[in-house]
């Protein structure tokens, strides 16, 4: 492929479409479901977690992971989570505010945000019930 | 670009029919733009048409034949699955203590209402009604791997039949669309019914996966110059995201089966607690799949009402980037639910609460949809034609499933709620509303696109009001009478209980939902002939689809069109002007080259330009691929594992028959010089670009089913205190590495080679080629001898079952790797390979590399870890 020129992405008008920068595919992807790709890993991470602890204590073989220990790992993993996806959610929008194509659509900022929200409010019950 | 084109309303009357072209007294919108006619259309017309008879049928590929036939198959068995059994269910269960039917075919009737509905209705009329249209609205030519398609569709098909054929043995399965084990296990179920059920209906989940791999690419790679990401159409975005879930859901569903079935069949043990098995290894591996599955239905459904209900109402959509959002957040929310159908198996009280907060948030993504519907008809005008009303209809009965969704993801409720009539209450509105009212929608829609005539519309009225009215008959009173404790699965009840006068609504609501299916069959078949004469758009729609002639020329667009918005028929006067070079290039592909089927890819993100490729045409050998794969699935079901070789001989010779190179119709020279004056490569052997996508999707399927049987490895590890069992030796870790070494010095090999061929070095490709091959083989020789020589067997336990199975799925992978080598080994020692044209080359280095990664974290979990966690 030679040079492109650069390409305008939709808006509601289309004779007032800005000229844009174009991001590379991975960055495109990661502003875009970076935010959702954290919440499943925190969520795999958080349950398999707690069912291997509850299950090997469960058995009364080895206490793998006490209680409070699986406690603070859960929150610690929530918090680094949360972070992560906010940080993503402030790249989204540089990115959407310098017009990247694809990233312009918006699409990064809402699902990042959610994804926070999502990790926070899966991992809320742990501060109030007994792990296992 | 005129106001008139954003708010087509002005064009049409207050009732909102649709307008008449006083030119051609067609109904169409004259105001849109269309495709233009071109010299070639005839020419190309016969190009991608597949051949007449019956060989024509078996060897057809052309999209529209695939999805046409995956539709009315699902169709199909919509009527045998779907119908007649709720109609018998329903007449039993009218009147208290009926003795209509027994228990045990009531079973067979509820087990197979849910798994023909599941496995073989939605998801072929999905696929298929993808298949069918995304090329002509994504302005494309075609899918990306027609063949597979056609493979997809065989498999659908047998797969079904395989199933159904039970009945003919008197084993039809009878064990819910769940198989919970024991239940499905030999001991409880030594009989063939349960394994028609896994056998048949894996040949159907084979097909399932290999048309998500065809959406996926056809919605990232095969679009209309300019047609970046952000201006893709939202059914688009609603594929993409189910044809990924698909492939996450449907591939640990398969690992499942294929457990159930080694212990079902060769008498291991992964679900029997007596042997260190975990029968809540077999629900976690199906609801990891089957949670993902109800959004697998509904997502599409999404899709096809976002792309209805902005025509009717005349406006764009509101909030694309939050519906886009909305689709992608419920795709990735559906995968941490799976565990609330398990509410009640004794989860430790943390897991639930993780579930029960996931089951919750996913109300926050589909509420948004809602709103940004409900805010788009707040700014329109709205036209009740039938599409309309089906959408309505689906608003209105989805959102009282919703509803109770939420209710019975807390918890408490479910444990109160879980197993009765409730529960059956809320899955019918969230399938029929959520799901079957869009299908409706949908086909009310397209159908003038793709027969050239108006469906009757007050057939249409009479189908839809039937039908509403007896969904909410039918099912509303479900909830009540499973409030008052009916339990799900049962075949009758006393007449003290309570429940019989919602019983009885209930089976009257059939009494509305019958004619109306029979109008909605009336109406197809009566407007395929005699319905009013549609012209290119009679919706005044939008996307591009509409700007064809209806029905449309078999390979869609002659000419390409060039997209510069996301409402290309409103916002574009013409939709063959823009960027000089997106002119010239879809100018080319109009006039030339007519010797082949020509197909444009473009960048995922940008939707420049980036490869013309010639896409396969027809051909027998999937149609003999999928009768192979039957075969394997057949002879399994009948015990005969010499049949089953024979299946894999015929599955592996028909993929290399399928793949084989054929002449390229232009020579590497021509190749480069369009390449020069468009600036666009042309790969008249076949694309790189969609190959390495197809080669990492088939990467990516491999690393999921991997992961399911590691998961499953450590699960089971951690379900026995022994690990492995008292008296069994842990594995040798030297042989271990040896194996390890082997498979890298294989890949490393065969990296060579490809570099070679890069260099136009044909020895070196060779040379890398057979290196790999010997060291490859000889690492599988090495790791099937130690599996032999173990001093446990596969049925001795848990550990020996998990061990040889993930031992054979490394050699199966292996081996793969290995037929795909030697085939391009004899390819280029032929000379069909050169630094030009290398693809299959690099696509089995690509391979070697996955299968080397797989060699070595298998032998790391099967010798190292339980050096780590006895």
């Amino acid at each position: 492929m030679t040079e492109h020129a650069p390409i305008p992405v939709d808006t509601v008008e289309p004779p007032l479409e800005p000229a844009v920068r174009q991001p590379g595919t991975f960055r495109m992807w990661l502003l875009t479901i970076g935010g959702p790709v954290i919440w499943i890993v925190h969520f795999g991470a958080v349950y398999l977690l707690a069912e291997a602890a509850c299950t090997a204590q469960r058995s009364a073989r080895i206490d793998f992971v006490g209680a409070e220990t699986l406690r603070v790992a859960v929150v610690a993993l929530t918090v680094i989570a949360v972070v992560g996806c906010v940080a993503l959610a402030v790249a989204a929008r540089r990115a959407a505010r310098r017009r990247e194509a694809a990233v312009a659509v918006g699409v990064g900022v809402p699902l990042s945000l959610g994804a926070a929200v999502a990790v926070a409010a899966t991992c809320l019950p742990v501060l109030v019930l007994a792990p296992c | 670009m005129s106001l008139t084109h954003q708010h087509p309303s002005d064009r049409h009357g207050p009732v909102g029919e649709p307008i008449v072209d006083e030119a051609t007294g067609l109904l169409t919108d004259p105001t849109t733009p269309v495709s233009i006619h071109h010299e070639t259309t005839a020419e190309l017309d016969r190009l991608w048409d597949d051949k007449p008879g019956l060989w024509g049928r078996l060897t057809a590929v052309q999209n529209d034949a695939v999805g046409r036939r995956m539709m009315l198959t699902g169709f199909f068995f919509l009527l045998l699955g779907g119908s007649v059994d709720s109609v018998v269910m329903r007449l039993q269960l009218a009147r208290p203590d009926s003795e209509i039917i027994g228990p045990q075919l009531y079973n067979e009737l509820f087990t197979n209402h849910g798994s023909v509905t599941m496995f073989l209705v939605i998801l072929p009329i999905f696929e298929g009604f993808a298949i069918l249209t995304l090329p002509m609205l994504l302005g494309s030519r075609e899918m990306p791997f027609p063949r597979l398609g056609a493979f997809a569709y065989w498999t659908f098909l047998m797969g079904g039949l395989l199933y159904y054929s039970s009945t003919l043995f008197s084993a039809v399965p009878d064990v819910g669309w769940f198989a919970y084990t024991p239940l499905s296990g030999p001991r409880f179920s030594p009989d063939l019914n349960v394994d028609f059920w896994v056998l048949g209906l894996g040949v159907a989940e084979i097909g399932a996966i290999a048309g998500a791999v065809e959406i996926i690419i056809a919605v990232l790679k095969l679009r209309a110059p300019g047609m970046s990401l952000a201006r893709l159409p939202l059914y688009a975005w609603a594929m993409l995201t189910t044809a990924f879930m698909i492939l996450f859901a449907f591939t640990p569903l398969i690992v499942g089966s294929l457990l159930l079935e080694l212990e079902r069949g060769f008498g291991m043990h992964f679900f029997t607690p007596e042997a260190g098995g975990s029968s809540l290894l077999w629900q976690h591996l199906f609801w990891i799949f089957g949670h993902p599955e109800v959004y697998i239905q509904f997502l599409p459904a999404t899709g096809i009402v976002s792309m209805v209900l902005p025509v009717m109402v005349r406006r764009r959509i509101a909030g694309y980037s939050w519906m886009v959002a909305a689709m992608i957040g419920i795709g990735f929310l559906s995968f941490g639910l799976w565990a609330h159908h398990m509410f009640t198996v004794g989860l430790p009280a943390i897991v639930l609460a993780f579930f029960a907060a996931a089951s919750m948030v996913i109300a926050v993504p589909a509420g948004v949809q809602f709103f940004s519907w409900i805010a788009t008809i707040w700014d329109g005008r709205v036209r009740w034609s039938t599409p309309m009303l089906f959408v309505f209809g689906f608003m209105v009965t989805f959102v009282v499933g919703g509803i109770t969704g939420v209710m019975v993801a807390a918890v408490p409720f479910d444990q109160q709620a879980h197993d009765s009539y409730f529960v059956v209450g809320h899955l019918h509105y969230v399938l029929i509303g959520g799901v079957a009212f869009p299908i409706f929608a949908g086909v009310y829609y397209w159908f003038p696109k793709f027969t050239g005539r108006m469906m009757s519309e007050r057939l249409g009225r009479w189908n839809f009001w039937l039908l509403f009215a007896g969904v909410h008959v039918t099912f509303f009173p479900m909830h009540i009478v499973g409030l008052l404790g009916m339990p799900r699965r049962i075949y009758t009840y006393p007449a003290d209980a309570g429940w019989a006068i919602w019983n009885l609504i209930s089976s009257l609501g059939l009494l509305l939902i019958l004619p109306g299916i029979g109008f909605f069959m009336l109406n197809v078949w009566w407007s395929r002939k005699h319905g009013q004469p549609a012209g290119p758009n009679p919706w005044g729609a939008d996307s591009l689809e509409w700007a064809l002639p209806s029905p449309p020329p078999q390979q869609g667009w002659t000419r390409l069109p060039i997209v510069r918005t996301r409402h290309p028929l409103w916002d574009q006067d013409d939709l063959h002007t823009g960027d000089e070079r997106h002119e010239r290039l879809a100018d080319a592909l109009g006039k030339w080259p007519l010797k082949w089927r020509a197909v444009l890819v473009v960048g995922t993100g940008n939707g420049e330009p980036e490869e013309i490729f010639r896409v396969s045409d027809t051909s027998i050998w999937p149609f003999v691929t999928a009768v192979g794969t039957v075969v394997i699935f057949a002879s399994e079901l009948l015990k005969l594992r010499l049949g089953a070789l024979l299946g894999a001989a015929i599955v592996v010779g028909a993929v290399l028959m399928w793949n084989r190179p054929s002449p390229a119709p232009m020579t590497e020279a021509e190749e480069l010089e369009f390449e020069r004056e468009h600036g666009v490569p042309v790969r008249a052997s076949g694309s790189l670009v969609v190959a390495r996508w197809g080669m990492a999707l088939a990467i990516l399927f491999l690393s999921i089913a991997f992961g399911s049987f590691v998961l499953s490895y450590f699960y089971l590890r951690l379900e026995n205190p022994v690990w492995p069992p008292a008296g069994v030796e842990r594995p040798d870790i030297w042989i271990g590495a040896i194996i390890v070494a082997l498979f890298a010095v294989a890949v490393a090999a065969v990296q060579a080679g490809r570099r070679g061929i890069l260099a136009d070095d044909r020895e070196r490709l060779l040379g890398g080629l057979g290196a790999g091959i010997t060291c490859g083989a000889a690492a599988v020789a090495l790791l099937v001898t130690d599996l032999v020589q173990a001093d446990f067997g596969a049925a001795d336990h848990a550990y020996g079952s998990i061990f040889h199975t993930l031992g054979g799925f490394a050699i199966v992978v292996t081996c793969c790797a290995l037929v795909m080598s030697a085939a391009t080994f004899v390819y280029g020692a032929r000379g069909e390979y050169s630094a030009h044209r290398f693809s299959p080359i690099d696509n089995v280095a690509r391979f070697w590399v996955a299968t080397g990664a797989i060699a070595a974290l298998t032998i790391a979990v099967l010798y190292g870890s339980p050096y780590l966690t006895s």
